[in-house]
């Protein structure tokens, strides 16, 4: 038979105040800020999730703190009765051009800021960043009148252009920074075995900037299908996409359940691509385009 | 398989001339090395020839062909470069087809072409790997597969075994140089390194400061450097102040720090102040037939295995002494030295 | 190959890029000035001269201007203010940091109009967050803060859209500061507050102002979210600059407040870095 002996309660189960600050430190105030952090960002989400889902036979309004059902019909209502799927239609396509085209201008420039010194560097980072420093509605303001006066208003190619105009600097700066991130030995390699410009560019240089072209793509796209002001001054009321939509239902007809389904199929895609982006990638490209400007 | 004419060739980066006048030739089939320390314009004048680095001056020819204005993609002067510069996602294959293809060299006939080369240095096995899962060892001899594949004119080679440890440089050295004479190619090579020049080069020019100092085969240039620059640069040399007292056809006597010594060299310029140098493995213990004798005292013995360098002071001058294997000598001792003049040697003040 | 003049083959590559975007801008930039000097009215008399600037210093464009000054000063602020202790939190490894600056990245990913949108809904009237607060006792009648007379609608959500993005900044920043700058700082007896006041903080200042910078004119130029959430009355200077345009059709107005916008900006980023030079002094 074993001896049993009663346990005993011993003094340091008790927390010493330094294990006690260690502790607040270590697990609860991080887990504080992580809680304060999901609400303040995260509730605005959940509240126009829920918005979104409202049953417009149980309207949602105080001082109920959820909505009292949820069903699809504000969804299954803005599909089918507003210009959404248009507007997401023109959306996308605007943005596939002007990704396209930003690609294609962007390709020869970030190369020559790569491989080349010349003066006016400098000068040339700058007004490559114009688009994005000046005030959007100065630009769309104006350049609406441009293209009033060249006959592009209301137009598609004055919308792709124009939405060009505004992810070339994502475009142009991701591409340059991956241009510059291939050793230049690898391109004398390729002329010394007999490449001429073309099979360089094509055969070695654009395999190895794959990453970057994605990343740099990716933005403009979110450039683009983000895109307010000059959508709203050039393409109003003929073409419409999910931001001037949106806008609609912000302004003086503010109907909250359509522009949270709207602010969802906008912001939606969005994510998931930067997501993808962010996983694909092994840089943390979002500093690099954002935080080193 | 062509020779190659370099004729006053410059090249300046800002104010300052890289490459200063530089005038070579390279006689079809032979390996020559470009030797010198950093920045003495031996890479730049390696890639000028490549076409890779616009010259300022000068002319180029491959055989009796002007080859300055000739694109760097259209001149048959395949590199093997410091980092090997291997393209990464492609494979070891893809990458050795890479001159093949831009050659459009039909499918077939570019597929044997890389078997066989790979087969040459051994490479069979790794032909599906990427770059990034290869030794540098590997990397390197997957740069000269590629090089020498396209079969090219000339095989250039930039310092392309400086990243590897120092036995793996030992034993690649003399494999580029037996593939080179088995090939033919005639070959430019350009390395810090003198022992490795010494070893695989027909020819060495050193290089500094832009400009060819002196260019002969390893063994002239090892027992007869043109100035002190050469000779301190290339093996060790013990090198000295020295006023010509005397001189006639049959050599000279110097006054030096050291005491007076013969040489069965003459000075060449009309200045009487020049400089003398010796190997220190060419001066011993001292014998009858020595024409020089040196009273030193040993400051220091430093044993090296198969080696002894000793340090002896004389009249307050250091010199170093090599001598092979062990020696029973220790500091404060008096040893007596001895140099034939034939080994005492009157180089060029370094201007 | 013997050396050529490469200055043809530079400007050609530059142009499709970088060419695009200074045409782009150059026409943008020349119609503007020539419709402040009352050129291109297009449903009018166009007549050179100064009249339309004569015409814009007016009490309005003053009320807008101090305005959206105001605004993008105290969002910028308050801003900054939360980012750099968040930047600094942000150094240290602890419990679900991943999980933390996933969510705090979330903003980054949203467009203006849909934060708009969304902080709208959570500080509207009836929104949740004065639910909140009158169901903790701390006011009685719900807070006034969308299309509210101060535009304290828009600073918060300036605020909560621009986070991120200044505190990713302001940690990219710190990170480039060498770890043995503050080991160096430790060792001569610093505590944490010097070592903040004397290394990291001048340290940082020059990296940290672009996106200050950027912020700022973000704020003071903005369209949609003052539309969305501002005050009827002072409009902030886009709108104004909207509403001559398309609701008034005065182009010529417009676009003098369109340069009084550009050169404030310019003045404005003047005025930060100078700021931000004396305080790295």
């Amino acid at each position: 038979m074993a001896a049993t002996t009663r346990p005993t309660v011993s003094k340091s189960s008790l927390l010493s105040k330094k294990q006690l600050l260690l502790f607040t430190r270590g697990t609860v105030f991080p887990l504080v800020m992580l809680v304060g952090a999901i609400v303040i960002i995260g509730l605005p989400l959940l509240m126009a999730v829920l918005w979104s889902l409202v049953n417009p036979d149980f309207p949602w309004s105080y001082p109920d703190v959820f909505p009292p059902h949820l069903s699809l019909f504000q969804w299954d209502f803005v599909f089918r009765f507003t210009d959404i799927t248009k507007a997401i239609l023109t959306s996308y396509t605007i943005a596939t051009l002007a990704t396209l085209l930003a690609f294609i201008l962007s390709l020869t420039p970030s190369y020559a800021i790569a491989n080349y010194d010349f003066p006016g560097k400098e000068t040339i980072r700058i007004i490559v960043l114009l688009p994005i420093i000046l005030p959007g509605m100065v630009v769309a303001l104006f350049l609406s009148r441009v293209f009033q006066f060249l006959g592009l208003s209301q137009s598609l190619l004055g919308l792709v252009l124009g939405h060009t105009l505004l992810g070339l600097p994502y475009m142009l700066r991701l591409l340059s920074t991956s241009f510059e991130a291939i050793p230049r030995e690898i391109g004398d390699a390729a002329s010394n075995l007999g490449a001429t410009n073309f099979y360089r560019f094509r055969d070695v240089y654009i395999p190895m900037l794959l990453p970057g072209i994605f990343a740099g793509s990716i933005f403009t796209f979110i450039t683009s299908l983000e895109e307010f002001s000059l959508t709203f001054v050039i393409g109003t009321p003929t073409y419409q996409t999910i931001p001037t939509i949106l806008f609609a239902y912000l302004g003086y007809h503010f109907v909250r359940t359509n522009a949270a389904v709207v602010s969802l199929i906008l912001m939606v895609p969005n994510v998931i691509l930067l997501f993808i982006a962010d996983r694909f990638l092994k840089t943390d490209f979002l500093t690099a385009a954002y935080g080193k400007l | 398989m062509a020779s190659i004419t370099i004729k006053n060739l410059v090249k300046k980066y800002g104010d300052t001339t890289v490459v200063n006048n530089v005038n070579l030739s390279v006689n079809d089939g032979e390996f020559i090395t470009l030797l010198g320390p950093s920045g003495c314009g031996k890479t730049t004048t390696l890639r000028a020839i490549a076409g890779l680095v616009e010259i300022d001056d000068g002319e180029i020819y491959l055989d009796d062909r002007l080859i300055n204005d000739l694109p760097p993609h259209k001149r048959s002067t395949a590199m093997v470069f410091q980092s090997y510069a291997l393209f990464p996602h492609m494979s070891v294959r893809d990458n050795v087809a890479f001159g093949l293809r831009m050659q459009k060299i039909p499918k077939s006939e570019r597929d044997d072409r890389v078997e066989e080369v790979l087969r040459m240095l051994g490479l069979e096995e790794l032909a599906d790997r990427g770059p990034g899962q290869l030794s540098g060892g590997q990397q390197q001899r997957v740069a000269v597969a590629r090089a020498i594949v396209t079969h090219p004119v000339v095989l250039l080679f930039d310092e392309p075994l400086s990243n590897l440890d120092l036995k793996l440089r030992e034993r690649l050295r003399i494999d580029i140089r037996e593939l080179q004479r088995r090939l033919k190619i005639t070959s430019v090579y350009v390395t810090h390194d003198q022992a490795e020049a010494l070893v695989i080069s027909d020819r060495i020019a050193i290089m500094d400061r832009g400009k060819i100092i002196q260019c002969a085969d390893p063994v002239t240039i090892y027992s007869r450097p043109a100035n002190a620059f050469t000779a301190d640069f290339i093996g060790q040399a013990s090198i000295i102040k020295a006023r010509v007292i005397e001189s006639n056809e049959y050599g000279c006597t110097v006054e030096t720090p050291i005491g007076k010594l013969v040489s069965s060299d003459r000075p060449k310029g009309a200045s009487n102040s020049v400089m003398v140098c010796w190997r220190p493995e060419e001066i011993t213990l001292y014998q009858k037939e020595h024409d020089n004798r040196i009273e030193a005292k040993i400051e220091s013995n430093i044993f090296m295995g198969n080696l002894t360098d000793l340090f002896v002071n004389v009249n307050g001058t250091s010199l170093r002494v090599q001598m092979g294997g062990s020696v029973n000598l220790q500091p404060g001792d008096k040893i007596v030295l001895g140099l034939s003049k034939d080994k005492l040697r009157v180089i060029e003040a370094d201007v | 190959m013997t050396k050529k003049n490469h200055t043809l083959t530079i400007l050609l590559l530059l142009f499709p890029g970088v060419g695009y975007i200074a045409l782009m801008l150059a026409a943008v930039l020349v119609m503007t000035v020539l419709q402040s000097m009352g050129l291109f009215n297009f449903t009018g008399i166009s007549q050179f001269g100064f009249q339309e600037w004569v015409e814009v210093f007016n009490q309005q464009t003053w009320d807008a201007f101090a305005y959206s000054t105001k605004v993008a000063f105290a969002s910028s602020l308050m801003c900054m203010i939360l980012a750099y202790p968040l930047a600094l939190f942000l150094r240290r490894e602890f419990l679900a940091k991943k999980y933390f600056t996933a969510v705090i990245r979330m903003p980054l990913f949203m467009p203006a109009l849909v934060a708009a949108f969304l902080i709208l809904n959570v500080i509207a009237y009836h929104g949740i967050f004065n639910e909140f607060l009158i169901r903790l006792g701390i006011i009685r009648e719900p807070l006034r803060l969308t299309h509210d007379d101060w535009g304290l609608g828009v600073v918060g959500i300036q605020i909560w859209k621009n986070l991120p993005f200044q505190t990713l900044i302001v940690t990219s920043v710190l990170a480039s500061i060498q770890s043995d700058l503050e080991n160096a700082a430790k060792n001569l007896g610093a505590g944490p507050w010097q070592v903040f006041r004397d290394i990291l903080f001048p340290l940082s200042i020059p990296g940290i102002v672009t996106g200050v910078v950027l912020v700022f004119i973000g704020i003071f130029g903005d369209y949609a979210i003052n539309t969305v959430a501002g005050p009827k009355y002072p409009p902030s200077l886009a709108i104004r600059m909207y509403a001559n345009a398309n609701i008034f059709n005065d182009w010529g107005q417009a676009a003098c407040i369109a340069i009084i916008i550009i050169i404030s900006s310019m003045i404005y980023t003047w005025i930060i870095t100078r700021v931000a030079r004396f305080a790295t002094r």
